[in-house]
């Protein structure tokens, strides 16, 4: 690798394949071995743009990783200096890397985004717009809409759950008028993804609700560090 | 507001990639390229306030509200 | 991933169920296009009401969080009936003052919602 250019990251994997293929700009891929993971980089003179072409671009590097090795995705743009710093870096991180390749191996992740009928029985719509609340009656009617939006969710979530590995709700909250909406991610073992699929349609019509399922992902959401 | 009209398939996938390649996988070094998309540092300082946030929220129960005329702190 | 040809570029049809278009992804979408690199015209006007538009969603999403901290409270039942109806009063009082913000900068419900193009809607 040419010394003083930087270095892109795809992922890190658990050993590098036999044959790498290229990466964005046409860049030769390139294996940067640490102790016990492996980082798949190429080198740029300056950080790769992101625009649409490049993050699929991105996607197709560890995708096709993910044919032959067990892969931790990198976020998009993650670059680091050069390959002793690369090196430095699978070092300090060796644990938290080994520890995840075994979390994810074997799985990917499936994305579920639901927008769910939230039936709103609550006294304030019988109540009507002109009469003012009191206190009390407002915290319960925000607490009946809370509720009925959390047991929407649930009934797709929880059937779903029970079908991966691991999982994410990515988002719960609502603004006013948009209570139902939901976004979660599913760690899913390989052989499961059918079922999952199935799942999926099976309680969208069961839901009366819009949804949709993508994937297979490389599983982007169960190796980012922080807890979300 | 800027809707465009849903066409193709493929929008939504594109929709969970961008989630995906820029808020998830893994991180290294402090600072993402600023090269990533069109996205003020103030954003990503607010997403994280959020995440940490509902953190602190859910696993600790502690009052997000400082004492203040109404909202006092042993009430929450 | 499984069960395509070896070295093929990815499919960038990734939908495995449920519906292709759904509507409540509109707005989203809209997003994906100032998150891509398209730039949009940073006027001062805009500016202005961007600024407002960050501060509210905010102090939105604040009001959000302290109002779904202190349903949990109520659920626990550690709260008296006087203490309840006093948070009532005050959050609808915050709701109040949030409007008439809102008003005074031609800001409705969905503008607080604030997409943050790739990283997502804050509320």
């Amino acid at each position: 690798m040419t010394p003083g250019r930087l270095i892109y990251v795809y992922g890190i994997v658990d050993e590098a394949p036999a044959d790498l293929g290229l990466g964005l700009e046409g860049a030769p891929l390139e294996a940067v071995a640490g102790p016990r993971a492996v980082a798949i980089v190429s080198a740029h003179e300056r950080a790769p743009e992101a625009d649409e072409e490049a993050l699929w671009q991105h996607e197709a590097v560890v995708e096709r990783l993910m044919e032959d090795v067990v892969v931790l995705p990198m976020r998009f743009g993650a670059t680091a200096a050069g390959p002793r710093q690369m090196e430095a870096l699978l070092r300090s991180r060796e644990e938290e890397f080994v520890g995840l390749l075994e979390v994810v191996r074997g799985a990917v992740e499936l994305s579920v985004r639901a927008e769910l009928p939230v039936t709103d029985a609550s006294p304030a719509a019988a109540r009507g717009a002109d009469a003012e609340p009191s206190g009390t009656e407002y915290m319960r009617d925000r607490g009946q809409a809370l509720h009925a939006a959390e047991r929407a969710k649930e009934r797709l979530h929880g059937p779903l759950k029970d079908l991966a590995r691991r999982s994410l709700v990515l988002e719960a909250v609502g603004a006013r008028g948009r209570s139902g909406a939901f976004r979660g991610a599913y760690l899913v073992d390989v052989g499961r993804v059918d079922a999952f699929a199935a799942r999926v349609d099976g309680l969208a019509r069961e839901l009366e609700g819009d949804v949709s399922c993508t994937g297979p992902w490389p599983p982007y959401s169960f190796v980012a560090a922080a807890e979300r | 507001m800027n809707e465009r009209p849903i066409r193709r398939t493929h929008d939504v996938s594109l929709l969970d990639l961008v989630d995906r390649l820029l808020d998830g996988g893994v991180v290294i070094g402090g600072d993402i390229t600023l090269a990533v998309a069109d996205v003020d540092l103030v954003y990503v300082g607010l997403r994280a306030l959020v995440a940490s946030v509902e953190t602190i929220e859910r696993e600790l129960g502690v009052a997000l509200s400082a004492s203040g005329p109404v909202l006092e702190r042993d009430a929450l | 991933m499984s069960g395509r040809p070896r070295g093929g570029t990815p499919s960038r049809d990734k939908l495995l169920a449920g519906s292709a278009a759904p509507d409540f992804l509109a707005e989203e979408l809209g997003g994906l296009d100032r998150a891509l690199g398209r730039r949009v015209n940073a006027d001062r006007e805009g500016l202005e009401k961007g600024l407002a538009q960050l501060v509210l969603t905010l102090v939105e999403l604040l009001r959000q969080l302290m109002e779904r901290q202190a349903l949990r409270r109520i659920d626990g039942g550690s709260l008296s009936p006087e203490k309840v109806e006093q948070l009532g009063e005050t959050f609808m009082l915050l709701e109040e003052r949030m409007q008439e913000l809102k008003d005074a900068f031609g800001l409705e419900d969905e503008d607080l919602n604030l997409d943050l193009g790739p990283l997502g809607r804050l509320i």
